[in-house]
């Protein structure tokens, strides 16, 4: 044997490239056999070696002694230029990876063959991917002979990889940045595995929670191979959390494996979370109920408010037309002037009215704590003589804890309705009455609130919470007063319940959330 | 000729009232402050009224019945008894009150408040 056996098992090289220990493994018994082939290759029988390696052997120091035609091809030096050079300098260019002289070094010298791949340049410039085994040569005195390089253009595979390993990263990227967790379910387990991104996120009681969800959809349903795939909306699933103690999904589901009997084996899926979807979608409905009732309201508004702002204006321009145009006497005109006044306490009190609602609609909440005895005692002091007549006002409390709430609108809605109550209070009575009796909880606040004044018909009663409604002309409101009080309860999370009988009087009841 | 002013708001009747007098003292002029007050009054006096030439001049926004539920109420009960034309007499600038208005056939015109006494020209046509 003129060259040592080296061992020339080209499966350890398996895992460093397939594609190179595929070509060459099992072709040759020995190193010196397959170096044999290459320095005499045409003397031995070929046929079974489809060769695309580019090869070269190169002396101790590393200079070409032979290479073949691939070489040649894929260098783009012919053999001229080649021969007495170094492979490298037929290789290498400016992205070229240096190789650690000591590693190739120490292989050489044990007569171990190496793999590597790095980047290669043509004669005219062209940048191409390369993987290369190198095999110490010996001689027959056991002495370094040379190498041999058995190279292959891989280009395409490095291309490919490259592109897989960023698409990878992408995908990666992209599940760890969406809601959304991937699984999959073995039927014959029953259990579900998580992507491993989740695994760590989630708290063990909601992947738990998860898994039951999800087998029980799947148990509960067919997949078929013609009918593999299901999606299945508003999926809900509790979380343990307290501040959000339910999620809401979206689920897909595959099964991408059958049985012999065609029975399911394995599903996956993705679980997405629409919880904030949901919940943003919620509230632009809200948002844009909102914005529908706003703009009716709108429209009935700008007609009733024309009116009422123009009616008392024209009450003052007739009576105006009369002074100017007769000499009345000086009680007449006062009488005329008085009118006018009412007119204006008429068209002031709309307007006003109008910027209270405004108000409502457009100020921000400011919780804090009632102190409803006072506001409900200092409403009725104010306008007690309204209608000249006394009137017998009893107020009680039942207060268990304090009443949070907005103060600037609980005042206008108790302040409208003790008004109401005044003002409409029958003078053809012995005596007239208001009773208030206001209770609160760590719920709520009710107030309720009875007199037996007037009272209203059916009709009325029904009517009376509609913009610019007036009940009837023996008051002069704006007919916005409980417009207001029920869009400003609307806006508290109060309600208010109206009963009442003509000729009775009227029991009203008022329920406002304790915003604690 | 009798004029009728029905509006809920006293004082437009008072105006109308004495801007009709400032015209004629010997005119005679009628005034309701709703519209149930003035068909109770068609009702009671009916006798009387079916030889009178009637003029109403009526408000559209009232509580309780309204001036449009006037006219339905007088339609149905008294248009082909009495012999009257109505104005509408209205803060309202509203072109949908306008367009109601016109529905009805004794209907003469649309006024704006306050009454001013060139509305009285040509209310001596009876063709409605």
């Amino acid at each position: 044997m003129p060259i040592k056996s080296t061992s020339f098992e080209f499966s350890q090289f398996f895992k460093v490239d397939r594609l190179i220990s595929d070509a060459l493994n099992g072709m040759f018994d020995s190193l010196h056999e397959f170096v044999d082939f290459l320095m005499n290759g045409e003397s031995i029988n070929i046929k079974h070696f489809n060769s695309n390696f580019s090869l070269t052997v190169s002396d101790a120091e590393g200079k070409v002694l032979w290479n073949n035609q691939n070489f040649s091809a894929l260098t783009g030096y012919n053999q001229h230029e080649i021969l007495g050079k170094r492979v490298r300098d037929a290789m290498y260019g400016k992205k070229s990876i240096r190789i650690d002289k000591n590693y190739v070094d120490d292989h050489i010298k044990n007569g171990v063959p190496f793999y590597f791949e790095n980047i290669g340049y043509k004669k005219s410039g062209t940048e191409y991917w390369f993987g290369v085994v190198v095999f110490p040569i010996h001689n027959t005195k056991n002495e370094l002979f040379g190498r041999l390089h058995c190279i292959l253009n891989i280009t395409e595979k490095k291309l490919m990889l490259l592109s897989a390993m960023k698409n990878e990263t992408v995908i990666n990227l992209a599940i760890e940045n969406i809601d959304t967790i991937f699984w999959s379910f073995e039927v014959s387990e029953q259990q579900l595995v998580l992507s491993d991104k989740q695994k760590g996120i989630l708290a063990p009681e909601f992947a738990l929670n998860i898994e039951n969800a999800i087998a029980g959809i799947i148990n509960s349903r067919s997949f078929s191979v013609d009918a593999p795939k299901a999606t299945i909306s508003n999926v809900e699933i509790e979380t343990n959390e307290p501040e959000a103690p339910k999620k809401i999904f979206d689920l897909m589901i595959k099964c991408i494996e059958w049985d012999s009997n065609f029975k399911p084996v394995q599903y996956v899926g993705a679980l997405h979370d629409v919880t904030i979807m949901n919940h943003q979608y919620s509230e632009l409905l809200e948002k844009n109920k909102e914005l529908e009732k706003l703009n009716s309201n709108l429209d009935s508004f700008v007609y009733s408010a024309s009116h009422n702002l123009r009616s008392p204006l024209t009450s003052i321009k007739g009576i105006v037309d009369i002074l100017l145009a007769q000499q009345l006497p000086p009680d007449d005109q006062l009488f005329f002037i008085k009118e006018i006044n009412r007119s204006i306490a008429k068209l002031d009190s709309t307007i006003f009215d109008i910027i209270e609602y405004s108000k409502n609609t457009r100020s921000a909440l400011e919780v804090a704590e009632m102190d409803l005895e006072q506001i409900i005692n200092r409403s009725f002091t104010d306008n007690r003589y309204y209608n000249h007549i006394a009137i017998d006002f009893k107020l009680s409390l039942d207060i268990a804890c304090p009443f949070y709430t907005d103060i600037r609108r609980i005042t206008s809605v108790i302040d409208n309705i003790i008004t109401n109550a005044i003002k409409y209070s029958d003078s053809g009575k012995s005596q007239s009455y208001i009773n208030i009796h206001v209770q609160v909880s760590e719920q709520a606040c009710v107030i309720r609130v009875e007199d037996n004044g007037i009272g209203m018909s059916e009709d009325t009663l029904q009517k009376a919470f509609k913009m610019f409604y007036r009940g009837t002309n023996k008051a002069s409101g704006s007919g916005l007063g409980l417009f207001i009080v029920k869009e400003t309860l609307d806006k508290i999370g109060g309600t208010i319940d109206m009963t009442s009988q003509l000729g009775m009087g009227t029991t009203i009841v008022i329920t406002v959330k304790n915003i604690k | 000729m009798l004029y009728i002013f029905i509006d809920d708001e006293a004082i437009f009747n008072l105006i109308s009232k004495a801007k009709l007098q400032l015209l004629n003292t010997q005119t005679y002029a009628l005034t309701f402050d709703s519209g149930e007050s003035a068909l109770q009054y068609f009702e009671d006096n009916i006798q009387q009224l079916k030889h009178e030439k009637i003029v109403i001049f009526l408000d559209i926004n009232m509580p309780e019945m309204n001036g449009f539920e006037f006219l339905q109420e007088y339609k149905n009960k008294f248009a082909n008894v009495l012999n009257a034309v109505v104005y509408m007499l209205s803060s309202s600038i509203a072109e949908v009150d306008r367009e109601a208005a016109q529905q009805f056939s004794m209907v003469k015109q649309f006024y704006s408040k306050p009454f001013q006494v060139s509305y009285l020209e040509g209310t001596g046509n009876f063709n409605g």
